[in-house]
């Protein structure tokens, strides 16, 4: 799990665009053993009339899966990453966070061999932050190379197992990290509060019981401090494994 | 390859984009060819200008229906971007068949006409040499050639109209030359084949030079 780092305009999107194959070295060599690449721009912005389900099975086809798989697929990925509006919204419809959950279903409709994303949690809703966390950590244990970009620091901590910094065009570090350790804190909700605005918060969870909160261990105090002065309830808190 | 074509074919459908240049068509072919009673071949000439411009427009409109980012995930997915272009031109041209039936049937219907099969023949392939240069120019005037729409827009009109009015720049002039004489169909059949297939490898060059542009862009 390989995480990009650096400025704006320091050449984070030009590699991965040479990682797919969408721009040309002008020196050097790209080799690229991976057969299944799948990519998530930056921005996408559909104008697409086709609501979001039919454009993923129609991708799914492209991918080469069946009819019934591909509708199959389609729809726990669109479960999993919370699709609000519904699977039928069409396309050009979408908010940018719902359209970059529809743009990171169709680069896992098949499981990649190499996955690059570009900025994958802009625009995302802290709920799926975790959910699309969770399915970069399943795209690696299942075998594919993972790389993105990420201007967060906290992100790419609990995130990569690789850092690359970029600097003009030329990587000036490298460093093998080990994901920070998560937090998880349940809560029974006071007065009002925005979690999702809150800092270094990686996801919220809601459920009937109350809201449980995942941020890098060592971070968690400010959010309990928050928590406790706005009149919640701390049920738990336990250290998780970065899954 | 067919699932793209389906998804591109799908999404042009649904944008309705096809929907100006066919009203064009079918404007061109009713102030043209409406109560046209000369030679059947006289009028497939005059569709041949109406179906030059239309696949021109058609083409446009397709390559560039399919927004940027979208297309880099298309091209990722299938890993070659001749592949993707020529799954695009192979839209254009479906959308373009129904247009040449249309195109060989109105002027029957409007007019009185003498119908042999030759006619309809030589009038079917002279329309696909037509549409296979709109769909050339099409190309090279998209957004992955020229990326103003202006620009692209006064390229294509002036491209159109050197086609038309000099001779050899294209096929096309030669077509609707051979089409207005008065040959038969049989004495029109070579060399219109020898045209057609010269305006097949106009396509194929303007697919290879769009292409190479394209990717050098991006």
């Amino acid at each position: 799990m390989l995480a990009l780092v650096g400025a704006n305009g320091s050449g984070k999107s030009t590699v991965l665009k040479l990682m797919v194959g969408l721009s040309r070295p002008t020196t050097g060599t790209v080799r690229r053993t991976a057969q299944i690449v799948s990519y998530v721009p930056d921005v996408f912005a559909s104008h697409d009339r086709l609501s979001a389900s039919a454009y993923l099975r129609h991708m799914g086809r492209i991918r080469g899966l069946s009819a019934r798989a591909a509708r199959q697929r389609s729809g726990e990925l669109l479960d999993r990453l919370a699709l609000t509006g519904g699977a039928d919204t069409p396309m050009r419809k979408l908010s940018k966070g719902n359209a970059q959950k529809v743009a990171l279903a169709q680069a896992l409709l098949e499981p990649p061999q190499l996955l690059v994303l570009d900025e994958p949690w802009s625009g995302l809703d802290t709920t799926a932050h975790g959910t699309l966390r969770a399915l970069l950590t399943e795209t690696a244990r299942e075998g594919g190379a993972v790389a993105f970009t990420e201007h967060s620091d906290q992100v790419v901590k609990s995130t990569a197992t690789r850092v690359c910094e970029i600097h003009q065009g030329k990587l000036i570090q490298r460093t093998t990290t080990t994901p920070h350790q998560l937090t998880e804190i349940e809560l029974i909700p006071g007065a009002d509060l925005d979690w999702s605005h809150q800092p270094d918060v990686l996801e919220v969870r809601h459920h009937d019981a109350g809201v449980t909160l995942v941020l890098p261990t060592g971070s968690h105090d400010a959010a309990l401090l928050t928590a406790l002065n706005h009149g919640w309830s701390v049920v738990s808190v336990r250290q998780v494994k970065p899954e | 390859m067919s699932a793209l074509y389906r998804y591109l074919l799908a999404s042009v459908l649904l944008s309705q984009r096809y929907l100006p240049p066919t009203l064009i068509f079918l404007a061109a072919l009713a102030v043209g060819v409406t109560s046209d009673n000369g030679p059947l071949q006289a009028s497939y000439a005059f569709c041949v200008l109406a179906m030059l411009i239309c696949s021109t427009w058609l083409a446009v409109s397709i390559v560039n229906h399919e927004d940027p980012t979208q297309r880099k995930i298309t091209l990722v997915m299938m890993g070659d971007s001749l592949r993707v272009l020529a799954i695009t031109v192979a839209v254009v041209l479906t959308w373009s068949i129904p247009l040449i039936a249309v195109g060989l049937i109105y002027p029957i219907v409007t007019g009185e006409h003498v119908i042999t099969a030759g006619n309809l023949t030589v009038g079917a392939v002279a329309q696909l040499a037509a549409a296979m240069i709109g769909t050339a120019i099409g190309l090279l005037c998209s957004r992955l050639v020229i990326p103003r729409i202006g620009i692209a827009t006064l390229t294509a009109a002036a491209a159109i109209l050197v086609v038309l009015l000099i001779r050899w720049v294209s096929p096309i002039r030669p077509i609707m030359t051979l089409l207005s004489n008065d040959h038969t169909a049989t004495e029109d059949a070579v060399p219109l084949t020898l045209l057609t297939v010269l305006c097949a490898a106009i396509l194929a060059a303007a697919l290879l030079a769009t292409r190479g542009i394209a990717d050098r862009k991006e």
